[in-house]
């Protein structure tokens, strides 16, 4: 019978690194299994090559390619979250003092969100936010007044079954936080309770029903950039 | 010169579009945790195809392989500052998210729910989907892992698969197959030291199975 430093038996766990590596031990066995494994000079040297092996795995899968707009919708969440101070292609593309144009939902203008604010006269300053609606023909704007905000959507496609669409606020580089707002209708207007002070963007995704998540399950359908 | 030619990025250079092909997954995980989006998309334009076949082939339906693979990279994306070098390549780290996610999707599907999806696989397969260009290089990849998997014995073959394609633990696959837990352990481990051995005789025309960029 073999030992380990400690003590242990090696013969108990012989076997245990391959189940380890595929994930195939059970509940405890898995914790029973690693405390053996930092003293374990065999199981050590079975590790690498096994995870090795494992790791090759994937690549057997039948090849199939991912559909062009899964990219579209992971990138459009990764840049809406990406720092502000971030290099965009267009900052070192364009010059410094051309316009910023309006988003359309083409699957172009979707990966970098852009917001036309409109300050409006009056003693409380309204400011209007266009925002990048990934679904054709829809659209959506913030409308900001004081402390008080509201999402106007139009044309919006009705969430997949079973899930509803909520609101989140992104702050710096910080997860985006839920801000308490769930709708269906695809057209109508809804409040966004909290303080905006510091958002950065605000970003609607599908969640499941009845009511929503802790964070973003899915990539957004509606970004709202505030800064 | 107009003012576009004066602006000039911090990645001057190799922060090019182009010099960011040239760049391993570590150093672009670097920069995207310099907030550098375009340096994350190439790591999505690098590893999507993988992801997204190894999501297909767990889950069996484009729907829940197209939600995996989207939070996988949003997790990457969202934990790219704790990426650990040490601890592995940025792809092994991607798939790793992958496969939990598939699996515990597959596992949380009901029996009906999992033949359903096989069904829907196979016809999938039977599709025979156009390959663009930027697939064909993970074509071959597959093509050399299926081989040295299809030169396994039936018996440790198949206790791999069970267990990392269909998320069984080596109980489950004893059950399934009648088997002793210890023999089942066994072949395990027979099966991932010769896979160990014969990729690595094949390294060279397998070498995006390890891509070490």
């Amino acid at each position: 019978m073999s030992t380990t430093k400690n003590g242990d038996d090696h013969e108990r766990f012989d076997g245990d690194v391959a189940a380890y590596v595929l994930d195939a031990l059970e509940g405890t066995e898995v914790r029973q299994f690693e405390e053996h494994l930092e003293h374990c000079d065999q199981c050590q040297s079975e590790l690498a090559p096994m995870r090795a092996a494992v790791e090759g795995l994937p690549a057997g899968a039948p090849v199939r390619g991912a559909p062009p707009d899964l990219k579209d919708r992971v990138m459009a969440a990764v840049r809406a979250e990406a720092p502000r101070q971030a290099p965009k292609k267009q900052a070192r593309h364009w010059p410094i003092a051309r316009p910023r144009l309006v988003a359309s939902a083409t699957a172009a203008a979707a990966a970098v969100a852009v917001a036309i604010v409109l300050v409006l006269g009056g003693g409380n300053s309204t400011r209007i936010y266009e925002g990048v609606v990934h679904a054709p023909g829809a659209s959506a704007s913030l409308r900001q007044s004081g402390s008080s905000a509201e999402l106007r959507v139009s044309r919006v496609p009705p969430p997949p079954q079973g899930r509803i669409y909520e609101v989140w606020l992104k702050r710096g580089a910080r997860a985006p936080q839920p801000a308490g707002t769930l709708f269906a209708n695809g057209t109508g207007t809804v409040s966004v309770p909290g303080n905006l002070s510091g958002v950065q963007a605000m970003l609607v995704t599908s969640e499941p029903r009845p009511n929503g998540s802790r964070t973003p399950t899915r990539a957004p359908i509606i970004v709202v950039r505030l800064s | 010169m107009s003012p576009a030619l004066r602006i000039r990025s911090p990645r001057t250079g190799s922060g090019s579009p182009a010099g960011l092909h040239r760049r391993s997954d570590r150093e672009l995980l670097a920069l995207a945790c310099e907030g550098d989006a375009d340096a994350f998309e190439l790591i999505y334009d690098r590893h999507s195809t993988v992801a997204y076949s190894l999501a297909h082939r767990i889950c069996g339906r484009r729907g829940l392989a197209e939600d995996v693979v989207q939070e996988a990279f949003l997790s990457l994306w969202r934990r790219r500052d704790r990426y650990d070098a040490g601890r592995g390549e940025v792809r092994s780290w991607l798939l790793q998210i992958v496969h939990n996610s598939a699996i515990d999707k597959l596992r949380r599907s009901d029996v009906h729910e999992r033949r359903r999806a096989s069904a829907e696989g196979i016809e999938d397969e039977l599709e025979a989907p156009d390959r663009p260009d930027e697939e064909v290089e993970q074509h071959e990849q597959a093509t050399v892992v299926r081989r040295v998997l299809e030169a396994l014995p039936d018996e440790q073959r198949r206790v791999v698969e069970l267990a990392y394609f269909y998320g069984l633990s080596h109980r489950q696959i004893a059950e399934q197959l009648e088997q002793p837990v210890g023999t089942i352990k066994g072949r395990m481990r027979l099966a991932l030291l010769k896979l160990h051995g014969q990729l690595t005789a094949a390294q060279d025309p397998v070498a995006g199975v390890k891509v070490r960029r």
